[in-house]
C-alpha cells in the first residue's frame, strides 16, 4: 500500500500543478510558479537520494549510485542561488553564465555516473536477465534507437553550427550526450525490474525507471518545443516539458524512499 | 516465465526467502546460477551440508541490492534452513 502511495504521489502533485497553472492564467506568474516547482522537485529529488545513500554502508555498491544521484540532483538547483546573481555578474573574472555551465557539467557527470551504477548493479551482482539473448538486445537496440531520435536532435544541430563556423556552448553537447547516455540505459534498468518483480526491490528500481522515462519525455517536449515544425505549440510544450522535470525529480525522490523502506523491510534480528 | 516450485525441500526453502526480496525469477535463477558456480553442481542436487558454502556464494549478490547489513541477515538465515 506504501509503495502505491509513492509511485501516485509524484502523478498526483504534476497533475495539481498543471491545474494550478491553468487556472493562474496570467503567463508570467504561470512560469515562476512552474520555476519554483522545478527547483522545490530538484531539491526533493536530491533528499530522497542521499536518504537512500544512507541506508547503505560504507562501501556498499549502491550507496555510491544514490550519492552520485543526489548530488546530480543539488548540483541541478543552482539556479536557485546562482540566477539571481544576474548571468554577467563576475567573480575573480569568471562570469556567474560560466559558473552555471561548469556546475551543470558536473551535474551530468555524476548523473550519468549515477545511472551506468544502477544500470550495472545486475551484472556486479551476478543476477540473469529474463528474456531470450534476443529479446534482451531488441530491448536494448530500442532504447539506443530512441535516445538518439530524441537527444541526438539538438547534438547533431549543434555539431552543425560547430562545423559551420558558429559559437555552441560546450555544455549543450555535454548535455546532450549526457541525455543519449542515460536514455540509453532505460534497457538494463527496465530488464532488472522486470528480474526482480514480485520481490520488495522492485518498488525502488521501477519508480527509479519511472524518472528515467519522465525524462525522456522531458527531453522530447523539450526537443519538439524547439523544433520550428512545432512552433505554433511552443509554449504548451514549455509547459509540458518542466511538468515532466517535476515528475522525473518526483520519482527520483520517491524511489530513493522506497528504496530505504524497501532495504529496511529485511528485518534485522 | 517463472520456472515451477523447486521440489527439493532446502532448494525450496532458500527461494522461500530470496523470493520476497528479489522476486520469484531472481531467486530461482541465482540458486542455480550459484549452485553451478560454488558447488559445480545442479541446484536440485543441493543437501544440508552444502548450506553454509552456497548461501556465503550469495553474499555479492545480496550485498549489491540490500546492502551489507542486511545481505548478513539474509545469509544467516539461509544457513539455519540447512541446519533444520
Amino acid at each position: 500500500m506504501k509503495y502505491r502511495v509513492l509511485a501516485a504521489l509524484p502523478v498526483v502533485i504534476t497533475a495539481a500543478l498543471y491545474l494550478v497553472v491553468h487556472l493562474v492564467g496570467d503567463r508570467a506568474m504561470g512560469a515562476e510558479v512552474l520555476t519554483r516547482s522545478v527547483q522545490s522537485a530538484k531539491i526533493a529529488a536530491g533528499v530522497g537520494c542521499i536518504v537512500a545513500a544512507f541506508t547503505f554502508a560504507r562501501g556498499d555498491y549502491l550507496r555510491r549510485a544514490w550519492l552520485f544521484a543526489g548530488v546530480s540532483s543539488v548540483l541541478l538547483a543552482r539556479d536557485i542561488w546562482l540566477f539571481p546573481l544576474g548571468m554577467e555578474t563576475t567573480f575573480l573574472g569568471v562570469t556567474v553564465e560560466a559558473i552555471n555551465h561548469v556546475i551543470v557539467g558536473i551535474a551530468n557527470v555524476f548523473g550519468v555516473a549515477a545511472t551506468v551504477l544502477m544500470a550495472r548493479a545486475w551484472q556486479v551482482g551476478g543476477i540473469e536477465l529474463p528474456g531470450s539473448s534476443m529479446r534482451k538486445w531488441m530491448v536494448v537496440v530500442a532504447a539506443i534507437v530512441v535516445a538518439f531520435a530524441i537527444a541526438g536532435v539538438p547534438l547533431v544541430h549543434d555539431l552543425a553550427n560547430v562545423a559551420a563556423g558558429k559559437k555552441v556552448p560546450l555544455i549543450n553537447m555535454i548535455s546532450s550526450g549526457a541525455d543519449i547516455v542515460s536514455i540509453a540505459l532505460i534497457a538494463p534498468v527496465l530488464l532488472t525490474v522486470l528480474a526482480i518483480r514480485g520481490g520488495v526491490l522492485v518498488w525502488p528500481w521501477s519508480l527509479y525507471m519511472a524518472s528515467m522515462v519522465a525524462w525522456l519525455a522531458y527531453d522530447a517536449a523539450d526537443v519538439l518545443s524547439r523544433s520550428a515544425s512545432f512552433a505554433s505549440h511552443a509554449a504548451s510544450l514549455g509547459i509540458v516539458a518542466e511538468l515532466m522535470r517535476v515528475l522525473a525529480c518526483g520519482y527520483l525522490c520517491v524511489s530513493g524512499v522506497a528504496q530505504r523502506t524497501s532495504v529496511l523491510s529485511v528485518d534485522l534480528e | 516465465m517463472v520456472a515451477p516450485a523447486p521440489e527439493n525441500p532446502i532448494v525450496a526453502a532458500i527461494v522461500g526467502i530470496l523470493a520476497p526480496i528479489l522476486g520469484p525469477f531472481t531467486a530461482q535463477t541465482a540458486v542455480k546460477t550459484f549452485a553451478r558456480k560454488t558447488l559445480g553442481r545442479e541446484a536440485d542436487t543441493l543437501v544440508a551440508a552444502d548450506v553454509p558454502a552456497f548461501a556465503e556464494s550469495l553474499r555479492p549478490l545480496l550485498r549489491t541490492f540490500v546492502g551489507r547489513d542486511r545481505a548478513e541477515v539474509v545469509i544467516l538465515r539461509i544457513k539455519r534452513e540447512g541446519q533444520r
